[in-house]
């Protein structure tokens, strides 16, 4: 092989682990929201990385760099859960949200139960899904939620698992699991609201 | 006789809308948030960006920016 064909190679290959490693934020919150263990997602967050470097070969840009590293990523989970299943302590149920709604929800609504204020009209929402300072703020807003919230919404919306699944995973009651969703996604709208699209308004 | 009914506040239109994005709603739930809807301005800004949220999520695990 020529020198120069091996530096375009290995240029080639120090830009692809660059990308490869720019998920790494998403398969950690993605690994944390099945295993609920922030030190064990990150072994498998590893693990699955070095995976996917050893055989990028047969990565075949069908589908996106992402959503290939999370069909390895959920081979690796898989793996780790059926070593650690015996150790039941991990997944010990959350505890049940409290059914009375909490303080920052009273104070989205007025007395008679409206808008207090009226909810804003988002400007531009899809030019915003182009910007990646946009996703940053969305993975702040997530990471903001209470533990449990975040991990349930992060299955329901990012993960696309349905309720019923996410009820066995959590041991919590479908009720409790809707309740949560809602709350989550209150709390996101709010955060959004105010953290990109108020100053867009402005 | 028909019943008066009960109007929706925006906060039980809210839950109904984040409720059907994972189950289905009664029949008698989807007509009185419907109504509730048409009526209410800043409810149908939240059903959008409901279904932003959701579209957000898609992308975002696609890792498509």
């Amino acid at each position: 092989m020529a020198k120069s064909e091996n530096v375009k190679q290995s240029s080639q290959q120090a830009a692809l682990y660059a990308e490869v490693e720019s998920h790494r934020g998403y398969l950690l919150r993605f690994a944390t929201a099945k295993l609920r263990d922030g030190d064990q997602a990150e072994e498998v967050v590893q693990e699955a990385l070095l995976a996917a470097l050893e055989g990028v070969g047969s990565f075949a840009g069908q589908s996106s760099l992402r959503t290939w590293l999370t069909s390895i990523l959920k081979f690796k989970i898989i793996d780790y859960q059926r070593r650690v299943i015996s150790d039941r302590a991990h997944f010990a149920s959350a505890p049940d949200e409290d059914q009375e709604d909490p303080a920052w929800m009273d104070r989205m609504f007025d007395d008679t139960g409206h808008w207090a204020p009226r909810l804003a009209e988002w400007t531009n929402p899809d030019n915003a899904l182009q910007q990646k300072q946009f996703f940053e703020t969305f993975e702040r807003c997530m990471d903001k939620l209470p533990k449990a919230a975040s991990r349930v919404f992060f299955k329901r919306e990012v993960m696309g698992v349905d309720t019923e699944e996410i009820c066995k995973e959590e041991s919590i009651t479908a009720s409790n699991c809707w309740v949560m969703l809602h709350r989550a996604r209150l709390a996101l709208r709010e955060c959004l609201d105010r953290n990109w699209f108020q100053g867009a308004r402005t | 006789m028909n019943e008066p009914k009960a109007e929706l506040s925006c906060r039980e239109a809210a839950r109904l809308m984040s409720l059907r994005q994972d189950t289905n709603l009664t029949p008698a739930e989807q007509e009185d948030l419907k109504e509730h809807l048409y009526q209410c301005l800043g409810c149908r800004r939240f059903e959008e960006q409901l279904a932003f949220l959701r579209t957000l999520a898609g992308r975002y695990a696609r890792g498509e920016v």
